[in-house]
């Protein structure tokens, strides 16, 4: 995660839970599947979502070239940064921040078309992670057609590396803790998060 | 209604019958063909006799002609280190319609630019052109379906010429999909001539920088060179004679090469006769089209045959003609099973206008002719119901 | 008591989940479970009332069978695994609470005010018997000393130190004055250091002196030094600690007991010796049903010389009738007198017989050269103690037939002494409370005994007349139950039978939790105080019965368990 934020593509469309942005396929190693990323609305308003899907696309000219025996370099570049194959990247919104004021409450509008979509800074993922009592976590939990364990764990995986350096490295602990507080009553879901996270290696 | 597929299968019968009924015939002027090939092989200044004598006879006569290689050369695919830079162009247009609630017409040319195996991003470009309104009331120079053709080949030569002249070094292969030969119809009207001379305009400044033109045919269903070798068939009969009753009628070009041909390999380059070309020599004999076929597949069991026009400038330099065969059988390969030039694929890509963005541009135009108080019409209910279907 | 001393930092061990009045109330343990034990004082802070209660048992929970069910450390990291286990697998305390007291808001807070204001003083605020539960969530921790004194008081004299609590070694202590009211007792199977505890409740009370205790020492273990079986150490005897106020009495003409000498002997006249006194024997002597007739018509005749007659009569003596020549029963035959009484010839002879075992103890005489009963009620009326050891007569027989004996020579005087003071208590002085020590109670105080001797009157009704008894004893179940459920002050060591234990609860609340408390004692030093002597039931680790003991009762330090004590325990 660089220190700034980042511009990595528009929104597509979107619901009152989540949006799609578009991204150019170049544009890729800037997201991260679990990665924070954040929307500014108009008026001081800024939704935060997290990733949970990065999608490209194929079309007849991609599946054509993979019946070539190899595919030259420049094809590749081609292919990469120009063709308009697009790259859907998959958001569920997990708060928003307006006057300053951060909440784990879903925002009151979804973003507009075209609206941009940068990653999140250090600061802004400590600020959002940290305040309250994770109840963004509800966001992630409700949604069953996510690899929720996955993405638990790419989200704490990421958070936790930025809480480690700047002084809450119990994070990650409080965040399991509150993790296993939610999910209790449903074995086989809290095993397989807690397998996930158990997976995570921070430096 | 659907279709009546009883109806369908009763014709295909009947057709396929004919057809097997005719393959004998078929079948021995093929043999026909490749024995006359094989036979006057050699007799190049013969076989231009014998077209100047039938283009006496029949000024509209089309055949090939040969140039200075044999007609059963054959020619490996020559190993190039470097390929030159490949400028595609292709075209898309919105043919005006009085069926549309605004009657318009776009042309929109892509252009892709790629530097053949090397670890550079092509590059890719559109040029977009609306015709609307004045451009289309023009009652001396009506904006037909032709026109815009016309005119959409044009722009594809015209931004290979502007593009081929920005490259810092030549040779650089400028492709276009389709012949370079232009047989749009109206052909006697002051703006054909008038297009069609800032055609050649455009052809001759692009082979003065350096740069080849050429165009690809997919699939070519030309018969030039059995056209060339029917004036040798019947040697006791006036070619006018022969050239009317089509002794090897039936009988595809790249049928021939296809048996002649191996993988990677091009035929002889052949000039052609006829009107328009003669009017592409007549204002620069460089300009006169030739062409060659080009083995594109990648199996000896599937050939698969390439015509690729380029101008008589272009074909009389044998560094250039090799540059182009290396250039196009490198762009097919990459397209696996399907060979076509990659570049051109991406420039079609590019040009592509799709119906969303037809409707996009129909509202910008609407939008804007309101707001100047400009009366805009209705679709046709014919078109509103095939829009809905 | 009216400050909250409250102390946020303190760590809490849990919080109130469920329960109930009846059945104790469950605790979520919120610290790991090797932190609270079983037997603990613990305290319930809800709201402006504080509980007080005994951990009487742990158990381990799952929110969801499966997370107990499935080893998930084996498949998560450690650290991961042990946040689901916090979460998900946890223990449960049982604590049984005993006592609540109002204790007011924080003296910090603004309702202290108004509170303190409606209770102008302290009384009305003392801990008294649970009559309702804490709320959900009351948080819930180990005792801290002002506890402890809160709820037993402060050790003196009187709150005598007899343990300390297991956790946290606060010393417990027993009101002695309250001990003393009721009649109680002291159980432990064999080995569990019952005698110790016995020794050490003794030497406090000789130290507190407010009653006299009458020991009957079947097995000569408390008037002089002797060596600990295990250890090898000298166990200090109470006569060689508290001299001039402890007297030993040995039993019969010139015992010696381990080898000294006692201050007196006892003998017994045989004119002491009533009917009832046998009939008590009987199972002992294995007696017919024929005998209480026999001893009815030896009575009739001779009154209270009738065991000397008897004594003097000779069983099957046969003489030759001088007018017939046929051998008939001697004149002082007992066939003779018995035919003369009109008792059945067999049973007068079948008694005495049996009697005879009596008749050969040394210790009954016919004229003892003084009155030793007396002497012994006398020492006692006047302040002294008696430890009545049994020297060689250590048979059931003895020990049955002389503590009963004097037991009842007591009853009689001490009723007579409270009688008369309560008639005339200027010119009365009131009698001295006594403690009557018995070991092997349940030899006396068996249900079949238990009506025949003069201990079920005493446990029964004796307070009023200043005698209660302590029993040691490590068979409770076999103690007549009537007598059982009037004890006040019970301390129990282990108790391996299920049956004893139910015996040592009878007649308490709580019994069903306080049972396995009991059963998983250790088997030494520790015991379990409980009944009505004691403000709630506790574990202790008792206090070590040896010359460290005697320094601390002494003044010398307060009571407390040193590093060298500490040690000892950690390496035997």
């Amino acid at each position: 995660m660089t220190n700034s934020s980042l511009h990595i593509g528009r929104l597509l469309r979107s619901t009152t839970s989540d949006c799609v942005i578009g991204c150019r396929a170049s544009e890729l190693n800037l997201p991260a599947f679990g990665g924070m990323v954040r929307i500014p609305l108009a008026e001081g308003t800024q939704i935060f979502g997290l990733i949970h899907n990065i999608q490209i696309e194929d079309d007849g000219l991609i599946r054509q070239l993979i019946t070539s025996d190899n595919v030259p370099p420049d094809v590749l570049l081609d292919n990469r940064n120009n063709r308009n194959v697009p790259v859907e990247i998959g958001v569920i919104f997990i708060g928003y921040q307006q006057d300053g004021v951060i909440s784990h409450l879903l925002p009151p509008r979804p973003p507009l078309s075209l609206d941009e979509i940068f990653t999140c800074t250090p600061q802004e993922v400590v600020a959002f992670t940290g305040n309250g009592r994770f109840g963004y976590l509800r966001h992630i939990l409700r949604r069953d057609d996510l690899p929720q364990a996955e993405l638990l764990a790419a989200h704490i995986q990421q958070a936790g590396q930025i809480h480690l350096t700047h002084g809450r490295p119990d994070w990650v602990e409080a965040v399991t803790r509150e993790l296993v507080t939610l999910l209790r009553d449903d074995y086989d879901r809290l095993m397989s998060v807690l397998s996930a996270i158990g997976d995570i290696n921070l430096s | 209604m659907p279709v009546n597929y009883l109806q369908i299968q009763g014709q295909i019968q009947a057709k396929c019958q004919q057809a097997s009924q005719n393959q004998q015939v078929y079948q021995d002027r093929l043999e026909q063909a490749v024995r006359l090939l094989r036979q006057y092989a050699a007799d190049l200044d013969d076989l231009r006799d014998r077209v100047n004598e039938a283009r006496q006879a029949d000024l509209s006569l089309r055949c090939a002609v040969p140039l200075t290689e044999r007609l059963d050369t054959v020619r490996d695919a020559p190993v190039i280190r470097e390929l030159p830079p490949l400028l595609a162009a292709d075209g898309s247009q919105v043919n005006p319609s009085r069926h549309d609630a605004v009657e318009f017409a776009v042309i929109n040319t892509g252009i892709f630019r790629i530097l053949p195996a090397t670890h550079l991003t092509p590059s890719e470009d559109a040029e977009t052109q609306l015709y609307l309104l004045d451009d289309l009331r023009n009652p001396d120079a009506p904006l037909t379906e032709e026109v815009v053709a016309l005119r959409r080949d044009l722009n594809e030569r015209r931004l290979l010429a502007e593009r081929a002249a920005r490259e810092p070094s030549q040779p650089v292969i400028t492709l276009t999909d389709g012949p370079l030969e232009l047989y749009r119809e109206p052909r006697n009207n002051s703006q054909f001539d008038h297009l069609l001379s800032e055609y050649l305009t455009v052809l001759q400044k692009t082979g003065r920088q350096g740069a080849v033109s050429a165009g690809y045919v997919d699939k070519p269903g030309s018969d030039l060179v059995v056209r060339l070798l029917e004036l040798t068939a019947e040697p006791r009969q006036p070619v006018q004679e022969t050239a009317r009753r089509r002794p090897l009628g039936g009988v595809l070009d790249r049928v021939i090469f296809a048996g002649l041909l191996a993988p990677g390999q091009r035929s002889a380059v052949f000039a052609i006769q006829s009107s328009m070309a003669e009017r592409f020599a007549v204002y620069d004999p460089a300009l006169q089209p030739c062409f060659f076929y080009l083995n594109v597949g990648n199996h000896p069991a599937r050939p698969w045959m390439a015509r690729v026009e380029i101008p008589r400038g272009v074909a009389e330099q044998t560094d250039l003609v090799d540059a182009l065969h290396a250039v196009l059988l490198q762009q097919c390969r990459q397209m696996g099973s399907k060979p076509y030039p990659y570049a051109l694929h991406r420039a079609h890509e590019i040009a592509l206008i799709t119906r969303l963005e037809k409707e996009q541009i129909e509202t910008m135009i609407a939008r804007a002719m309101r707001a100047m108080g400009l009366a805009v019409g209705e679709k046709s209910p014919k078109q509103y119901h095939k829009d809905n279907f | 008591m009216t400050n909250n001393p409250e102390n946020t930092s303190e760590k809490s061990l849990g919080y109130v989940v469920g329960g109930s009045l009846k059945d104790s109330l469950s605790v979520r343990l919120t610290v790991p479970p090797q932190e609270v034990k079983e037997g603990s004082f613990v305290v319930i802070e809800s709201g402006d009332w504080r509980f007080y209660g005994t951990v009487t048992d742990l158990q381990l929970g799952s929110t969801n069978p499966r997370f107990a069910d499935e080893q998930s450390e084996n498949r998560l990291p450690p650290e991961v695994a042990c946040l689901l286990h916090g979460q998900t697998l946890f223990t449960n305390l049982q604590v049984l609470p005993a006592l609540m007291q109002e204790v007011g808001p924080d003296p910090a807070s603004p309702e202290y005010e108004q509170w303190r204001s409606q209770h102008p003083d302290d009384s009305g605020l003392q801990p008294q018997p649970v009559k309702t539960v804490p709320a959900h969530h009351a948080l819930v921790r180990s005792a801290r000393a002002e506890d402890v004194a809160n709820i037993f008081g402060e050790p003196s004299q009187r709150n005598f130190v007899i343990g300390y609590t297991r956790e946290q070694n606060l010393p417990i202590p027993l009101d002695l004055e309250k001990f003393v009211q009721r009649s109680s007792g002291i159980f432990g199977a064999t080995g569990t250091g019952k005698s110790f505890l016995t020794r050490l409740l003794l030497a406090g009370l000789i130290e507190y002196n407010k009653a006299a205790t009458l020991v009957f020492d079947m097995h000569n273990e408390y008037a002089y030094d002797d060596i600990a079986s295990d250890t090898k150490e000298v166990i200090p005897g109470l006569k060689s600690k508290f001299n001039p106020r402890v007297r030993v009495v040995g039993l019969g003409a010139g015992a010696s007991i381990r080898g000294q000498s006692p201050d007196f002997n006892l003998t017994l006249a045989e004119s002491d010796i009533l009917p009832e006194d046998i009939e008590m024997l009987t199972r002992e002597l294995n007696l017919r049903e024929t005998t209480p007739a026999t001893l009815e018509a030896l009575w009739h005749d001779f009154g209270r010389t009738w065991f000397s007659e008897f004594k003097k009569m000779r069983n099957g003596a046969m003489e030759e009738d001088p007018i017939t020549g046929k051998k008939v029963p001697a004149t002082d035959s007992v066939a003779f007198w018995a035919n003369q009484a009109g008792v059945n010839v067999m049973a007068a002879e079948g008694l005495h017989q049996k009697l005879g075992r009596l008749f050969n103890k040394p210790y009954i005489v016919p004229n003892p050269p003084q009155d030793s009963l007396a002497e012994i009620i006398n020492l006692l009326a006047s302040g002294k103690h008696v430890i009545l050891s049994f020297g060689d007569h250590e048979t059931d027989l003895d020990y049955l037939l002389v503590t009963n004996l004097i037991t009842r020579r007591i009853r009689d005087e001490w009723e007579k002494r409270t009688n008369a003071y309560r008639s005339h208590p200027q010119k009365n002085p009131e009698p001295r409370p006594l403690v009557v020590v018995i070991e092997e109670a349940h030899k006396l105080l068996n249900r079949e005994m238990a009506a025949q001797t003069a201990f079920a009157t005493i446990a029964r009704e004796m307070r009023k007349y200043y005698v209660t008894l302590l029993i040691v004893d490590q068979r409770p179940s076999q103690i007549y139950d009537e007598v059982m459920s009037q004890l006040g002050t019970r301390v129990s060591a282990w108790l391996g039978d299920e049956a004893d234990i139910a015996a040592v609860l009878s007649g308490l609340a709580g019994r069903d939790a306080l049972r396995g408390m009991l059963a998983r004692l250790q088997p030494k030093e520790e015991a379990l105080l409980l009944g009505w002597g004691v403000s709630l039931p506790i574990v202790v680790r008792s206090r070590r019965y040896d010359q460290r003991f005697f320094e601390e009762l002494r003044g010398a330090s307060p009571p407390g368990r040193s590093a060298d004590d500490a040690i000892r325990e950690l390496f035997g």
